[in-house]
């Protein structure tokens, strides 16, 4: 059973004031299995927060169908065991962070001194637990995202869709962020992560999709994804003319104080260059698969598409 | 289709509530008819949002500037936007039927006040105020003591001060019924015991219990001395003469030997003036003509007295003849000169007595004669009619 | 469960809006400054303590119905906290019923402080306290009792106000709410009306107007509370009224309950 999934996912959103109709979703066919951490990329009105919220049941399809958890979209008992932060949080903030803990607490049917403990521990987990008493108006920005991030994590959720969880974390809390999420990953959840830190997904994320003008346009594992088929083979020992040999099988050389970097594509082509400088007396230094960071891949497709 | 059966279902009970909500607005709705010619739109919009009695209290306050202003033909309308604003408004009530009886100078308009005290008290049954105003506008201004009677009856029948009470007795005196009277006084007399055994400090009920005592003796001494009166009965007349000063003003002068200080009834209404009544329905009596005067007095054997007609408002004169009359009504006589004549005219006798077969029956003095328009209209002064 | 913690966040967040404090205030103070009536008589001063207090519970009553429930729903999409609400295992029926009865409450909070005030005005009118105390209070508790009868009336006028606000928006709401509840005031007139008029036609009309539009007019028993008496059959008639309010919120919330359950946020 699939933690989510999508078949011919479509929403239409009418403009009235530009009487036209806006694709925002445009067919999407996607799968995130359990317990992965799936990264949802893609620019602004690409279609990702359309997508979350037609999941969650907030807005519905135009046409298409969705599964959370096995259940069609809109079931109640699924969001049960779904959480969901969603981009720049707005909480009520006449509250202060334990009183929303606890009213979210008491829309999951959490109550007494389980739900205390739950959210002693959580206040402790994102440490506010000092300003607990302290109402949602007086909290910075960082202080509300690690609010939605606390209140995400009261049902113990199977799946948690989260959008943009570390934007405007300082640099330590959002590498604690960081490791929560790893944490829950090893704990056996599900996570739909919706990031514009392409650091963060190519850190944590096992695959990723990336939309674009409502469509889906490249979805894989990560590795897969940024693997772009050449070797980076360091090699030195070799004489001039045993290079100029090598040029020939390698599709580019660089040249450096007597040691080169030879490009190979393609594995086969990577073992004649291995072979071949082993066979005439020189040493392999280092061998690195070259990889494209997700960063040139997300800017290769966006550009792509125009 | 459930939804749509469920609001359909809610729906018809809503209906039905209101249906058997309605049936019991009236106690709650504004009460009788009005016009609201006299009303601004900011307290008819006070009036329409819920706040009634505040925009009759509003108004209440305009009717004080209207009175003081002297613009008196703009009280009585509003007083009934009043009363239709808030029906238990007694106050309102009482005052503009004192307004139509007294303060107009008007006898036209007695009938409408008696209307709308009827009004009032068909909204407010169970307070005495109205009741006893009905019974004071026929004790003091109609003088219709059997009338007074029955309106204090009922006023006093309802929780109510002495003065009520007192004043009922005030009225069978009157009628001349004294046996009721004393019953009454004695009444209160034992009544006003009883509150001053309980509390010899209050001052209220010693004053309200000596009034009783005294008038309880008082009637007691009458009730004889009256009784006096009646075996040896004394010889009355009177003659008159009706003079024209100028149009519109008539001038009567009498002669009687009435005792000193009688008051003699002078009025002068249309010959034809009940159909004229009958016809003329609403609080406007644009073709009656009634002029009644019930205090010139008997001064050294004489009277004489002014008929001033020149207000054609209040006396169009649209008829062709009128019934100018003079009486003399034992009833409503002061006590000193009921002293002479009795309280139903039981010392009187002579020609000029006429029998009147009320219970118990009297006897009353009244000659009249006829006029017609011209001679009331005509320019030069004149002696117009001679009644012996 | 869900619903009561809705209610109550409701409530909460209600009795921190400032809008709500400032009618509630202005009302407080129509209500204390019935010493400007010094100068009527004692019982007519107290006739329009009376009237003007009750009016002032019933405009501003109404005025705090409106203005905080039109902008509940609307406030929430627009800040986007329904998001986290409805993503918990929260029904969208769920939600707007617990809207309803955090206003509910409100409104009741305020109904009960204002009745209380003008409970307190009155039994400080000497004229009053002189027929004794406890006997005084007593026969004053009815402005209590006309209260509370406004208040169901008033949770028609929120209902409308929920469902308009979720068909349009906050002002729109407002302004469409204010109109029904002016139409529905004038239920009384409106029934006189239908007796004078001559046209068959205008008579049908006007009944169906009457019967299809909430009459607030309902909870108009004014004139027997200010004057002190009680009219037969008055138990019955507030059960029937009241009977009648309730119905008519359940039917605007049942339709505002579906309306939102279609509703994308």
């Amino acid at each position: 059973m699939e933690a989510i999934k999508t078949e011919g996912l479509t929403k239409h959103f009418y403009e009235p004031l530009r009487r036209q109709t806006v694709i925002a979703v445009d067919n999407l066919d996607l799968v995130v299995e359990k317990g992965e951490i799936f990264g949802f990329l893609g620019p602004n009105g690409a279609g990702k927060t359309t997508t979350i919220k037609m999941l969650l049941g907030l807005i519905f399809p135009t046409s298409g169908r969705a599964w959370v958890l096995g259940n069609p979209i809109g079931d109640r008992k699924t969001r049960q065991k779904v959480s969901y932060m969603p981009e720049n949080p707005y909480f009520y903030d006449y509250m202060t962070g334990e009183e929303v803990l606890y009213f979210y607490g008491g829309l999951f049917g959490l109550k007494g001194p389980s739900l205390k403990k739950k959210v002693d521990e959580l206040l402790e987990l994102v440490d506010l637990s000092e300003h607990r008493k302290k109402q949602l108006n007086g909290y910075s920005r960082g202080m509300l995202q690690r609010i939605g991030i606390a209140q995400t994590l009261l049902n113990d959720p199977e799946l948690l869709i989260l959008d943009e969880p570390t934007s405007g974390l300082d640099p330590i809390a959002h590498r604690e962020i960081r490791e929560l999420l790893i944490r829950l990953k090893e704990q056996g959840k599900t996570i739909f992560l919706c990031s514009h830190q392409l650091s963060d997904v190519e850190m944590v994320c096992d695959r990723v999709g990336i939309m674009n003008k409502g469509k889906l346009v490249t979805v894989g594992r990560l590795e897969d994804l940024l693997k772009v088929g050449e070797m980076e083979i360091a090699v030195e020992g070799l004489d001039p003319s045993q290079v100029e040999q090598v040029e020939k099988i390698a599709s580019r050389i660089y040249k450096k104080d007597g040691d080169f970097l030879v490009y190979a594509e393609g594995e086969e082509k990577a073992q004649e260059v291995i072979d071949f400088v082993r066979n005439n007396g020189g040493r392999i230094i280092s061998m690195v698969p070259l990889r494209r960071s997700l960063e040139e891949l997300f800017v290769e497709i966006v550009k792509e598409e125009g | 289709m459930k939804r749509r059966l469920w609001l359909i279902i809610v729906f018809l009970l809503v209906i039905l509530l209101q249906l058997k909500v309605d049936t019991y607005r009236e106690n709650y709705k504004p009460g009788g008819t009005t016009s609201f010619g006299y009303i601004s739109r900011e307290v008819l919009a006070t009036a329409l949002m819920g706040l009634r009695e505040v925009a009759a209290s509003l108004l209440w306050l305009k009717i004080e500037d209207y009175f003081h202003s002297g613009e008196h033909e703009k009280i009585t309308p509003l007083i009934r936007i009043i009363t239709w604003l808030d029906p238990h408004f007694i106050e309102a009530y009482s005052s503009g039927a004192w307004h139509l009886a007294w303060n107009s100078e008007d006898w036209r308009l007695i009938p409408s006040a008696e209307e709308f005290l009827k009004e009032g008290i068909k909204n407010n049954p169970d307070k005495y105020e109205l009741y006893a105003d009905m019974g004071w506008l026929f004790y003091d201004k109609v003088k219709d003591y059997e009338k007074a009677i029955e309106w204090y009856k009922k006023a006093a029948s309802l929780p109510s001060p002495p003065l009520v009470k007192r004043m009922l007795a005030h009225s069978y005196e009157r009628a001349g019924r004294i046996e009721e009277a004393i019953k009454i006084w004695k009444e209160l007399v034992e009544e006003g015991n009883k509150l001053v055994e309980r509390n010899p400090n209050n001052f209220e009920a010693i004053f309200d219990r000596d009034v009783a005592v005294h008038n309880y003796n008082m009637c007691i001494i009458r009730k004889v001395d009256r009784a006096a009166l009646a075996k040896k009965p004394k010889t009355y007349y009177l003659t008159y003469q009706v003079y024209r000063v100028s149009p519109r003003i008539l001038q009567v002068r009498a002669r009687t030997n009435l005792p000193e200080l009688s008051r003699i009834r002078v009025s002068l209404v249309d010959a034809d003036i009940e159909r004229r009544k009958k016809e003329s329905l609403g609080w406007q009596l644009m073709n009656v003509t009634e002029y009644r005067d019930v205090w010139p007095q008997v001064k050294g054997g004489e009277m004489k007295t002014d008929i001033d007609l020149t207000d054609a408002l209040k006396y169009p004169l649209k008829g062709e003849s009128f019934i100018l009359a003079l009486s003399f009504l034992p009833q409503t006589q002061p006590i000193p000169v009921q002293d002479y004549v009795g309280w139903l005219g039981e010392g009187m006798t002579g020609k000029d007595v006429i029998v009147v077969h009320t219970s118990p029956p009297g006897k009353k003095m009244e000659k009249s004669t006829t006029l017609t328009l011209e001679e009331i209209l005509g320019q030069q002064t004149l002696l117009l009619k001679e009644v012996k | 469960m869900v619903i009561w913690n809705i209610a109550r966040a409701t409530f909460k967040e209600c009795t921190q809006k400032k809008v709500m404090w400032i009618l509630l205030g202005v009302a407080l103070l129509i209500i204390g400054l019935s010493f400007i009536f010094s100068f009527f008589a004692p019982s007519e001063r107290l006739v329009l303590i009376k009237s003007m207090g009750l009016g002032a519970i019933y405009l501003f009553g109404a005025g705090i119905a409106l203005i905080v429930t039109a902008g509940l729903i609307p406030t929430e999409i627009e800040r986007r906290t329904v998001h986290t609400v409805l993503s918990k295992p929260v029904e969208r029926w769920q939600f707007v019923i617990g809207k309803f009865l955090g206003i509910a409450l409100v409104l009741f909070m305020n109904l009960i402080l204002m009745g209380i005030a003008l409970l307190i005005v009155i039994m400080g009118q000497g004229s009053v306290r002189a027929e004794g105390f406890v006997k005084a209070l007593v026969s004053n508790a009815r402005i209590l009792e006309a209260t509370l009868l406004l208040f169901f009336y008033l949770l028609i006028l929120s209902a409308f106000a929920i469902l308009f606000s979720i068909l349009t928006t906050t002002n729109i709401s407002i302004m469409l709410s204010l109109f029904v509840f002016v139409v529905g005031s004038l239920s009384d007139y409106v029934e006189s009306l239908i007796n004078v008029s001559q046209n068959p036609l205008t008579q049908i009309f006007l009944k169906a107007l009457h019967l299809l539009v909430p009459n607030f007019g309902n909870a108009n028993i004014y004139n027997p509370v200010i004057h002190g008496y009680i009219p037969p059959g008055e138990f019955l008639y507030l059960l029937l009224a009241i009977a009648y309010a309730l119905s008519y919120s359940l039917i605007l919330t049942s339709i505002s309950c579906w309306a939102f359950a279609g509703k994308e946020v």
